[in-house]
């Protein structure tokens, strides 16, 4: 670094500066939410006034994350397989700018049948992770397609694997139409994506796809139906066939890449963002849930993840941020009041929250009951 | 005037002041009535009225009056207020008026925030505890007969996040009483007495060529401010580059090549500038060479230590600083 002259040293110390700008906006400052016009003075004022330079420095938000989901051990055999899968990127890579350049021809969705057809292709296609397509599924976290909402945020949030081809053309018919993605050029366009944000995953064929049959629902209404018994018993139990430990067998992790981690972690900012970050907690990237929340809380278990906030906002998503459904606690005539300010969920069926009035609502069946303690 | 904008006159302490220009516009009446909903003050015992009050308060402290071209007023308030995090100002405003309910979610949500950032900024546990609660006590205000309570959470604006502003209010709390002991002159004192808190000025171990300090003093005026800045939190406070990318929203990494860009810059600039004043160019480079090695060591040292992050130097450096400070004026420009 180059020296700066002593008499420089000397002027800048001896700057004079101006009436101390109040703390609402020394805060806003901070938190880079003042317009060019105000911003201008104050740093004016900040370039010359040590005292304030040093009050903004303490009071600087502190660093991502704020709170931290904790994130599932992995086994000693999931290491085995992710160091393998990691030799096998390459190729991996390879096949997904192959498998882009046919794809990125189209750019309307596809119909299912379309897409149906395309697994075969891909099925065709010689990888290392066909040979663990019999092996559980890995954390649907490494999901390589981009949930619409999100990229408008700059986020490609993980989405639990489609194995049945079925169940993922329903998937794609479902995407927000603002998207405007087909689910080949989703998986086409991971390659491309994972290059550059270490959220995305790698492409990899249809075929790779981990199974996650009935139990990613396709639509709102879909989403609400799992709140049924018979279908989220269902759902759980092919989930647990279908999505085992966050931590992905090490081919699936090596279709996402070494860029792309099976696990995602959660928090909340201190602007009330829900936060993801996919890659250790390297780079966080912004979760689009619905217009105009503020979350305070947020719990995740493998890719069941639970975000809580102001005026009682509880949304709870079971493909790691994808899709999010909208969870209004109530029994026996009392309704959750108040902010959701602390989410827990041990396992994707027990879990509790608090809100700020002091309420403490448990549930044991993944949030399709509620009980008030 | 249920949804509208008090005027002026008819705010809490006003004299005869102008009305305030978002009187004049009924149409953010609407605006002011939807913040409010959103606001959600009602349940803190808030009304609308209360609110547009509030919404007035904050338009007529940040909104330059009177300036502007006619009918760009609205807009500009329409886009302050726009801004607001009116939750929080909601919230804040009715604990300032001692409403329970809203003090208990304020001590949910910011109770614990507020030790851990005293802690941050006290790095020691007592000291951490007793700055907090000495904020607690300004936050909380005391009721005089037949005067309203006197919380600081009046003059929070919503500009920033409610967490924000605390932790702002902490650290001025900070630097304002626990580092008296380094012979500054505190923030308040500062505005009684008409004092401006300069830097003091280092002593020099040898006197600068004056037509090195003039090439500098124009080399510097001609920098950005955030430049000086950047320069002074580096060079002066002893910011990391990740703290000052913190600060200003970039990477560290950008902060990296910018101080090394304006430094090499501002050398550039300062070798012409002598050039300009008569000097030759090797001449310029000598006394800039020898300026540079004059550099005290001990400065880099005492801007070394973390904790401290002494904005000024120890010793008579400081005296003599203090001392500049107080014949200093109230407003003026950087030299």
């Amino acid at each position: 670094m180059a020296e700066l002259p002593e008499t420089a040293r000397q002027k800048l110390k001896q700057a004079v500066a101006g009436a101390h700008p109040d703390a609402d906006l020394l805060a806003a400052f901070a938190e880079n939410s003042l317009s060019a016009r105000e911003r201008g003075p104050l740093v004016e004022h900040l370039a010359a006034c040590a005292s304030c330079r040093e009050v903004v420095a303490l009071a600087a938000p502190p660093d991502f994350p704020t709170r931290v989901s904790p994130a599932p051990e992995r086994t000693v055999a999931q290491w085995a397989m992710l160091r393998w899968g990691t030799a096998a990127a390459i190729l991996i890579v390879m096949v997904g700018v192959v498998w882009l350049g046919r794809t990125t021809k189209t750019t309307a969705p596809k119909p299912a049948a379309e897409v149906a057809r395309a697994l075969p292709e891909a099925a065709n296609e010689p990888t290392p992770a066909e040979k663990l397509k019999e092996e559980p599924p890995g954390a649907a976290a490494a999901a390589d397609t981009s949930h619409p909402g999100a990229a408008q945020n700059k986020v490609e949030p993980a989405r639990p694997r489609a194995g049945k081809k079925e169940v993922e053309a329903d998937r794609v018919e479902a995407v927000h139409p603002q998207a405007g993605l087909k689910k080949d050029e989703e998986v086409a366009n991971a390659p491309a994506a994972a290059d550059s944000a270490p959220a995305a995953g790698k492409a990899r064929p249809m075929s790779e796809l981990p199974s996650l049959a009935r139990t990613t629902p396709s639509s709102p209404a879909a989403a609400l139906d799992r709140m049924e018994p018979k279908s989220l018993g269902t759902a759980n139990e092919q989930g647990q066939a279908s999505m085992p430990a966050p931590a992905a067998p090490a081919a699936m992790q090596a279709g996402a890449a070494a860029k792309t981690p099976a696990i995602a972690r959660w928090s909340t900012s201190e602007n009330g963002a829900l936060l993801r970050s996919v890659d250790g907690g390297r780079t966080w990237q912004e979760v689009w849930v619905a217009a105009g929340l503020v979350f305070r809380a947020v719990s995740a278990v493998g890719t069941e993840v639970w975000a809580g906030g102001n005026a009682g906002a509880l949304y709870h998503s079971a493909d790691g941020g994808g899709i999010w459904t909208r969870v209004t606690p109530a029994a026996g005539g009392a309704a959750l009041t108040g902010d959701v300010v602390r989410v827990d969920f041990a396992d994707a069926q027990r879990g509790s929250l608090t809100s700020s009035t002091g309420q403490t609502w448990l549930t044991t069946d993944g949030g399709r009951t509620w009980a008030l303690r | 005037m249920e949804g509208g904008f008090q005027p002026a006159r008819e705010r809490r302490g006003g004299g005869t002041p102008a009305r305030s220009r978002l009187a004049l516009d009924a149409a953010l009446d609407g605006l002011c009535a939807e913040l409010f909903e959103r606001s959600g003050g009602r349940r803190w015992g808030l009304s609308a009225q209360d609110f547009s009050g509030i919404l007035a308060e904050v338009a007529d402290k940040y909104l330059p009056a009177g300036k502007g071209p006619p009918g760009k007023g609205p807009e500009e308030a329409r886009e302050l207020l726009v801004a607001l995090r009116v939750e929080e100002l909601a919230l804040a405003r009715a604990c300032a008026r001692g409403n329970d309910g809203a003090w208990e979610v304020f001590l949910t949500r910011y109770r614990e925030r507020l030790y851990d950032a005293a802690r941050a900024i006290a790095k020691d546990d007592a000291m951490a505890r007793e700055l907090a609660d000495s904020v607690y006590g300004e936050l909380y205000g005391a009721e005089s007969r037949g005067e309203p309570r006197a919380s600081k959470l009046n003059s929070y604006m919503g500009r920033g996040s409610l967490e924000g502003w605390l932790r702002t209010v902490l650290a001025q709390a900070w630097v304002d009483r626990y580092r008296r002991q380094r012979r500054l002159v505190s923030l308040e004192e500062k505005d009684e007495a008409g004092v401006q808190f300069a830097a003091p000025e280092a002593e020099a171990s040898v006197a600068a060529d004056p037509r090195l300090e003039a090439a500098t003093a124009e080399a510097l005026r001609a920098l950005p401010a955030e430049g000086r800045f950047v320069l002074a939190s580096y060079f002066l406070d002893g910011r990391t580059l990740a703290q000052i990318g913190r600060l200003l929203g970039v990477h560290e990494s950008s902060v990296s090549r910018k101080v090394e860009k304006i430094t090499s810059g501002l050398r550039k600039s300062i070798r012409a500038g002598m050039v300009r004043r008569g000097m030759s160019r090797r001449q310029a480079e000598e006394a800039l060479e020898a300026d540079v090695r004059d550099l005290a060591v001990d400065v880099r040292k005492s801007l070394a230590q973390e904790s401290a992050a002494a904005p000024f130097p120890q010793g008579k450096a400081g005296a003599a600083g203090s001392a500049k400070g107080k014949a200093g004026v109230r407003h003026g420009g950087a030299s």
